[in-house]
C-alpha cells in the first residue's frame, strides 16, 4: 500500500467516530425534525410517565395542568427538589385521587443551588446534583415514556440526562415541555435551554407559537 | 355583598395594599359591601414579618385597628353602616374566599388569575409595575383581551377610577365572558401519543 493510502485510511478511521457521534446527534436531536403535532384518544400500550415539580408556581400549574388528565393506567414518577415539602404534599395530595393498579414512585433529587450561596459552593453542587440526578435516573428499573417538565433551571439538568440516555440508545424517552403559561412574547431561560431537546415544546398563548418554529399552541392548558 | 383584595404571597404588594386600606375602604361601603377580605402578604425576613408590619404601618391613623396576630377581623361602623375587614396573609385554601365573594381584586399572579376565572367571578387585575422580570402586565393584557377580566396599572391607583371599574362589574356593565378550559384533553393526548410513539 502505498503511504499517501495510508494515511488517507488512518485520517478516515481517526475522524469516522465523530462523524458517527454527530450522524447520531443529528438522528436523535428533536430540532432537527419537524415535531409530530399529534394527540393519541388511547393509549395502546402501557407507558410510564416521570413528571418534576419545580417548586412553587410550577408545581401549582403542573397539577393544574395534570387535574383533568387520566393517569391511571400510567407508571409514575414524580420527581421534586430535598427541601421542596410543599410540592411533596401537594403531590401526595393528587396522588390521593387518583385511582390507580399503579403505585406512585417519588425522588428527591439535591437541590442545585440556594439563593445567595458562594459561587464556589454553588459550582461544587451543581456538580453533585447533576451526579445524584444521573444516578437516581439510571438505578430506575426503567426509564420513563415520557418526561413531563415545565421548568425552573433545575428541570434542565434531568431533560439533558434522558436525552444523553437516548443518544447512548439507553432509552427512548420523550421530553414534553410545557411553557408557563406568564409567559407570553419570550420563553423563560428554561425553556430556552430545553428547546433542542424537547420532543414536543407547547407554548399556552399565540405569540409564542408564532415566534418559534417548534412550538405548540393549543390554547390555556391549566 | 362581599370583595376579596388578594395581593400575592411572596412580595408585599405596597401599592394595592396602602391604596385599599387608606383610600378604598370608603368606598367599599359606598359601592354597598358588608364584607371585604384582604390577603396582604407573607413576606418574611430575619423572622421579621414584613407584610404584617407594612400593613399595620398603613392602618395606623387610617383607622384604629392594629393587627396582632397574622389573621384578624375589624368590625367598621361609619355613617350607620357598617363593614367588617377580614386578614389574612396567605392561604393554602385560597379557593374559599373566591368562592364566597362577589366582586374580587388581584394582583396578576397567573395561578391566582385561573383560580378565579374558573370559578367565574368578576374580576379586577392590578398588575404590579414594580416588580421587576415580571410579566404582570402582559399576563392583565392578554386575558384582558379575551374579556376574562378588566386591569389597571398599580401606577395608576385612583379612587374615582378603581370604585368606577368596581362599579361597572357590580352593575354588569361590563360584561365579562367565562373562561373555559380545555378539561386537560389536550395534554392527555399529547402525553399519550408520545408513549404510544415511544412504545412502538
Amino acid at each position: 500500500m502505498e503511504f499517501e493510502t495510508r494515511i488517507a485510511i488512518r485520517v478516515f478511521l481517526f475522524l469516522l467516530p465523530f462523524f458517527i457521534i454527530v450522524g447520531r446527534l443529528i438522528y436523535i436531536t428533536p430540532s432537527t425534525n419537524s415535531p409530530p403535532i399529534a394527540t393519541s384518544e388511547f393509549l395502546q400500550t402501557h407507558g410510564s410517565l416521570m413528571i418534576f415539580l419545580g417548586s412553587g408556581g410550577h408545581t401549582g400549574e403542573m397539577l393544574k395542568i395534570l387535574s383533568n388528565v387520566d393517569v391511571s393506567n400510567v407508571t409514575r414518577t414524580w420527581i421534586v427538589s430535598s427541601n421542596d415539602t410543599t410540592s411533596l404534599l401537594k403531590c401526595e395530595e393528587f396522588e390521593r385521587s387518583v385511582e390507580s393498579p399503579h403505585s406512585p414512585r417519588f425522588l428527591t433529587l439535591h437541590r442545585a443551588r440556594s439563593v445567595g450561596e458562594p459561587l464556589i459552593s454553588s459550582a461544587k453542587n451543581t456538580v453533585i446534583s447533576f451526579y445524584d440526578t444521573f444516578r437516581q435516573i439510571y438505578s430506575l428499573p426503567e426509564l420513563p415514556s415520557v418526561l413531563l417538565i415545565n421548568g425552573p433551571g433545575t428541570s434542565v439538568p434531568i431533560a439533558y440526562i434522558l436525552f444523553v440516555f437516548k443518544f447512548l440508545g439507553l432509552g427512548r424517552t420523550s421530553i414534553v415541555y410545557v411553557e408557563s403559561l406568564a409567559r407570553v412574547n419570550e420563553l423563560s431561560l428554561s425553556g430556552k435551554l430545553v428547546l433542542p431537546v424537547a420532543d414536543r415544546f407547547i407554548v399556552q398563548w399565540k405569540p409564542l407559537s408564532l415566534k418559534y418554529k417548534r412550538a405548540e399552541y393549543h390554547g390555556i392548558l391549566v | 355583598m362581599k370583595l376579596l383584595i388578594t395581593t400575592g404571597a411572596t412580595v408585599t404588594f405596597k401599592k394595592l395594599i396602602s391604596f385599599t386600606i387608606t383610600e378604598f375602604i370608603q368606598p367599599c361601603i359606598d359601592l354597598g359591601f358588608d364584607e371585604v377580605y384582604i390577603q396582604y402578604g407573607n413576606e418574611i425576613d430575619n423572622g421579621q414579618h414584613l407584610s404584617k408590619e407594612f400593613i399595620n404601618q398603613c392602618l395606623e391613623g387610617v383607622i384604629n385597628y392594629q393587627l396582632t396576630s397574622l389573621e384578624g377581623e375589624f368590625l367598621l361602623e361609619r355613617g350607620g353602616k357598617s363593614i367588617k375587614l377580614i386578614f389574612f396573609p396567605f392561604s393554602n385554601n385560597l379557593s374559599k374566599y373566591i368562592q364566597a365573594s362577589d366582586i374580587i381584586i388581584s394582583h396578576g399572579g397567573t395561578g391566582t388569575i385561573i383560580d378565579i376565572l374558573k370559578y367565574s367571578k368578576p374580576l379586577l387585575v392590578v398588575y404590579n409595575e414594580e416588580l421587576m422580570g415580571n410579566h404582570q402586565k402582559e399576563i392583565a393584557e392578554e386575558f384582558t383581551n379575551l374579556n376574562y377580566c378588566i386591569n389597571v396599572s398599580s401606577e395608576n391607583l385612583d379612587e374615582e377610577q378603581i370604585t368606577s371599574k368596581v362599579k361597572k362589574l357590580i352593575t354588569n356593565e361590563v360584561k365579562l365572558s367565562e373562561y373555559e378550559s380545555n378539561s386537560g384533553k389536550v395534554i392527555q393526548g399529547i402525553i399519550y401519543h408520545e408513549i404510544n410513539r415511544v412504545k412502538s
